[in-house]
């Protein structure tokens, strides 16, 4: 058993993330999706930590989890406010970027 | 070398070199004036037409005028030349620099020599003639000036041709007389078959306008020049297979403008055009270009044994082919085009045999021009007489209504047929001798070439005589078969009008005399040495007087058995159905279905192909550009959705592809 | 797994680890595919929690035990619960119906994620990473906290300094987004007739409701002009103020240019091109109301003298 499969799980969790983010239609289970990816990379810096023996890794992943930690409050405050005057978190309908 | 030199030695006397056209000299006194002759008549043309509806009521004595002064003009000439000493009777005379190119230059000058003057003396005579005949043919056509202005354009272009003293002025006159042609046949082209007539004629002209073409070219690249003294300098010292290429083009551009087989569909559908027209074109001048050329270059053909062959041999299958199919022929214009083709299939013969048969060969021209154009004239005046018709199943017994025109007609039928004193018999009989006398063919020794040339022109002689004797009773013997009310309109027989008939009458005392008056001491013959050389006499196989024996009684046997038939018996108002012979010679031996798949259906094929490839290929594949690019516009376009989703979607596939890639290249 | 062209990583500590990643590990994806499949929302977030809470394990099971107790603490504890807050707010029932989707589109993106799964396993799998496979510090001590917590403020000090601006700008955004409604006074029905009356005493405005916009034959949109009846000229408060800023108001000649027309011509008085030309002469009723001369005031009719009777002299 190698520390490998470590790292082909967070791959796995990876694509299951960018599913997510691509196919839901709502938008907090879409920030979930990238969360999941965001998690997934953690989980690379932390094996790779272990694997060459350094901290460098556990560091970078902290780091990951705090950018993210900052992200998700933007992100949902933002879905808040389209929330509050929309009435529905569907992207597809209220997209400026349509015709 | 050898063999080229043995083959010029067979065809030549034996005892001298060969001597050729005499020296030329400056054109001193009415000779110097000789460009008027064409001048004066192109002018004249150039102002009946552009002098429009004004000149109406006087053109045509204008032109006629002209036509006569270009014939005035001539008569002086001549005069001068027999007043001088037979070495001094070439002239030249340059008129200006034409093509000034460099190494080459083209000079369009004049050459005014004893054949150039038989033939202006021929046009002209002719032309007035039938200038003033046509003053009365014409007489209700709303647009005769224009035919007048046609037919002097001609008369210019024919002079051209006959004075040019090289090639390439020659071949602007060649071409002018071509136009002039396609005009005057296709004069009355509200009618669609004239036009295409007229098409016709210029077409096929244009296949030997490019044998010419080809021909000049091969002697600017072999001698730098065109001129007929360089040439016939240039030629002696030139392999034989640059003059047998020269000699073949010649020839084919003779062919088409002489209607000599294979080319010679046009001539008959050329008779759409009004008789006059008929009588002077293709009758007396124009198709006798192609001869004219023939002789001319005569030189050529000297050291191109083959090349002469070929000459001899188109002339002798034209010759049969005319005459058979003259003598099925129910259309008075059409069975006489069929009796100029085999006439000037005559001229071919004699001009393929060499320096013995040239002389002959324009001597025969001459007179085939008077009586040929006296038989034309004859028939527009039947005619007119009977409301433009021109099935001679439904003439018959015209004798006692045209007189006049009878015995005009009777002058050049006796003419034709060869029977003496009439003037016929001297030039055609010649021309028998001659092709009798040959002993060489394609420069080889061959003496069954006599037997086999003189026994076919015997034959075409007796031939003529059954189908103009047919003509002649057909029309004016026999009993009345005319038209009436109910079955075509009726008629009233009449004679013409003396404009009409005193040019006939002229040209009928021509052709009574005009053979026998030229032979008194072969006077005609020594008149054209200085142009062509001497003419040899060689030994016919038959002695001559067997041969005219046996020619005159073949050519009465043939008239008695057309007069039996023709004359006596009742002639079939409607055609018999015939045999398949006759029903082919009837269809002109389906020459224009020939045509139609050995050129016409190639070309339209070739041209349906060539606009395909323009149309589907090129514009398909410049238009297929235009649509690729939309297409390709759509293609993109379809991937802007608007979507968030979509978008996060593409870039996952991007990353995707790009794993793939970079995972690839490690692999 | 010996079939694949395998690249050599250094290898777990023993088959203790093995189970437990495989355990794990499966629960993991089964929580990861609950965030994908689950339609209601809550669910959805529960299932990431899952994810959440293995992952700390597995952090555990790689010697990084700070990293993943904050997993819990910070990830689990404090974001997905923010999530959870947010779907509360939005509806806790609230569905996704995300299996009615554009044509093609769950197949493309099933299959872009499966391809992407392949790869990356298949780039793990065979490739070749040297290395110790095991941190050199004692893992049942408490070096690795302090070795890391070393190396995180001595080595990256500014990045802890720069992280800490964000989640300050972080907060305040957030603040301003959900709360910028209450950033300025609220205004009630009062203070809004105030306002209407102070501006008429400034500048003469009406008092009175902004006229809505147009409503034509062609059309009632909100950017059609409307005509004043007073003045009977286009009243530009009639459009959307937005629209207006930004120039998306329609002009009257689009809306109906026999109407421009007419209003230019009645503009400049121009009587050439109506039927009747030149000056027209229409006589005045003198009726009540009417426009013209002064109407009469007051109740003052009009009176014909062959009309006064008794009774209208008595009405009087």
């Amino acid at each position: 058993m190698s520390l490998a499969f470590y790292i082909a799980l967070a791959g796995i969790l990876f694509s299951i993330g960018a599913v997510t983010v691509v196919v839901r239609k709502s938008v907090i289970i879409s920030l979930l999706g990238v969360e999941l990816m965001l998690n997934s990379a953690s989980l690379v810096f932390i094996t790779f930590s272990r694997v060459l023996g350094d901290y460098s890794g556990q560091v970078m992943a902290f780091f990951v989890m705090i950018v993210a930690a900052a992200e998700v409050v933007v992100g949902l405050s933002i879905v808040v406010a389209i929330f509050k005057s929309r009435a529905t978190t569907d992207l597809d309908q209220n997209v400026a970027l349509r015709k | 070398m050898n063999s080229m030199l043995a083959a010029v030695a067979a065809v030549l006397p034996a005892s001298d070199a060969w001597v050729g056209p005499v020296a030329t000299q400056e054109a001193t006194g009415p000779a110097a004036f000789a460009s008027l002759l064409f001048v004066v008549p192109l002018a004249v043309a150039a102002f009946l037409l552009l002098g429009g509806n004004r000149t109406n009521k006087w053109g045509h004595w204008v032109a006629v005028a002209a036509s006569w002064f270009s014939f005035a003009l001539g008569v002086a000439i001549l005069i001068q030349m027999m007043g001088l000493p037979a070495s001094d009777r070439r002239f030249t005379q340059t008129l200006f620099t034409w093509i000034p190119a460099g190494d080459f230059q083209v000079d369009f000058g004049l050459l005014v020599d004893p054949l150039s003057m038989t033939f202006v003396m021929l046009v002209t005579l002719v032309g007035s003639l039938i200038l003033v005949y046509s003053v009365g043919y014409m007489e209700h056509d709303p647009a005769r000036r224009r035919f007048f202005a046609y037919l002097v354009l001609f008369i210019a272009s024919m002079l051209v041709l006959v004075l040019a003293n090289n090639y390439t002025a020659m071949f602007l006159g060649w071409e002018g007389v071509g136009l002039s042609s396609y005009l005057l046949i296709g004069f009355w082209n509200q009618v669609p078959s004239n036009a295409s007539a007229a098409n016709k004629a210029f077409i096929m002209n244009r296949i030997g306008d490019v044998g010419f073409l080809i021909a000049m070219m091969a002697m600017v690249a072999a001698f730098n020049s065109t001129t007929f003294d360089e040439v016939n300098a240039g030629v002696a010292g030139a392999s034989q297979g640059t003059a047998t290429v020269i000699g073949i083009f010649l020839l084919v551009a003779a062919c088409a403008k002489s209607a000599q087989f294979p080319l010679q569909a046009w001539l008959g559908d050329a008779m759409a055009g009004p008789t006059p027209v008929s009588a002077l074109i293709h009758a007396a001048t124009m198709v006798t270009a192609g001869v004219y050329l023939i002789v001319r270059s005569g030189t050529i053909f000297i050291y191109a044994p083959i090349a002469m062959a070929c000459v001899a041999v188109v002339g002798l299958i034209t010759l049969i082919l005319g005459a058979l199919i003259g003598s099925f022929k129910d259309d008075i214009k059409k069975a006489l085009a069929a009796s100029t083709m085999s006439q000037l299939g005559y001229m071919m013969l004699g001009a393929g045999l060499g320096p013995i048969g040239w002389a002959f060969a324009i001597f025969h021209l001459l007179t085939h021009g008077f009586f040929k154009s006296l038989l034309f004239l004859g028939a527009g005046s039947v005619m007119h007489g009977m409301n433009d018709q021109v099935n001679m199943r439904r003439f018959g017994g015209l004798r006692k209504f045209m007189v006049v025109t009878w015995i005009t007609f009777m002058m050049g039928w006796l003419a034709i047929l060869g029977v003496p004193p009439f003037s016929g018999y001297w030039s055609k009989d010649h021309i028998i001798e001659a092709a009798f006398s040959t002993s060489t063919f394609a420069g080889a020794d061959a003496p069954w070439a006599a037997w086999v040339f003189g026994s076919v022109a015997v034959l075409g002689a007796a031939m003529t005589a059954f189908y103009m004797s047919r003509m002649f009773f057909m029309t004016f013997s026999g009993k009345a078969r005319w038209t009436s009310d109910v079955d075509g309109g009726a008629v009233h027989p009449h004679e013409s009008k003396p404009i009409m008939t005193v040019p006939m009458i002229i040209l009928a005392v021509f052709a009574v005399g005009l053979g026998g008056v030229l032979s008194i001491n072969d006077v005609f013959t020594t008149w054209l040495t200085p142009a062509i050389g001497p003419v040899d006499h060689a030994e016919p196989v038959l002695s001559a007087i067997w041969i005219q024996i046996i020619t005159l009684v073949l050519v009465l046997i043939a008239a008695a058995f057309a007069w039996v038939k023709f004359g006596k018996e009742a002639v079939p108002k409607a055609a018999p159905y015939g045999n398949a012979f006759s029903r082919a010679a009837r269809n002109d031996f389906y020459q224009d279905e020939i045509n139609e798949v050995i050129a016409v259906a190639p070309t339209t094929a070739a041209v349906e192909g060539v606009t395909a490839v323009d149309r589907y290929g090129i514009d398909g594949g410049i238009n297929g550009l235009g649509r690729l690019s939309v297409w390709t516009g759509k293609v993109i376009a379809w991937t802007e959705t608007g979507y968030l989703r979509s978008y996060a979607g593409y870039m996952l596939g991007g990353v995707v592809v790009i794993v793939a890639i970079v995972l690839g290249f490690r692999l | 797994m010996s079939l694949l062209p395998m690249g050599a990583w250094p290898q777990m500590s023993g088959t203790g680890e093995a189970v437990l990643f495989w355990i794990v590990g499966s629960l993991m994806v089964c929580g990861a595919l609950g965030v994908l499949l689950f339609r209601k929302a809550a669910y959805a977030v529960l299932s990431m929690v899952v994810v959440m809470v293995g992952m700390a394990i597995l952090f555990f099971a790689l010697e990084a035990p700070f990293n993943a107790s904050v997993q819990v603490i910070v990830y689990t504890g404090a974001i997905l619960m923010l999530f959870l807050f947010v779907i509360m707010m939005i509806g806790l029932g609230a569905t996704d119906g995300y299996l009615e989707q554009r044509r093609g589109f769950i197949w493309a993106g099933v299959l872009f994620g499966g391809a992407l799964a392949v790869l990356l396993v298949s780039a793990v799998v065979i490739s070749t990473v040297p290395g110790p496979g095991q941190i050199a510090d004692d893992p049942y001590s408490n070096v690795p906290v302090t070795a890391l917590a070393v190396n995180l403020f001595q080595e990256h000090w500014l990045t802890i300094q720069v992280v800490a601006a964000l989640l300050i700008t972080a907060a305040v955004g957030a603040v301003l987004l959900t709360h910028s409604d209450n950033l300025g006074p609220k205004l009630s029905q009062r203070s809004v007739a105030k306002a209407r009356m102070m501006l008429y005493k400034k500048t003469g405005r009406h008092v009175g409701q902004m006229p809505p916009p147009g409503v034509w034959a062609t059309g009632n949109a909100v950017d059609n002009p409307a005509i004043a009846g007073d003045t009977l000229e286009v009243s530009e408060e009639s459009i959307p103020r937005v629209l207006r800023l930004r120039g998306l108001e329609k002009p009257m000649g689009q809306v109906s240019p026999q109407v421009a027309e007419a209003l230019r011509l009645a503009r400049t008085d121009d009587r050439s091109v109506s039927p009747w030309g030149g000056k027209v002469e229409v006589k005045q009723s003198k009726a009540w109301g009417m426009r013209g001369d002064g109407a009469p005031t007051g109740m003052l009719q009009m009176h014909f003298e062959d009309t006064a009777t008794e009774e209208t002299e008595e009405a009087k």
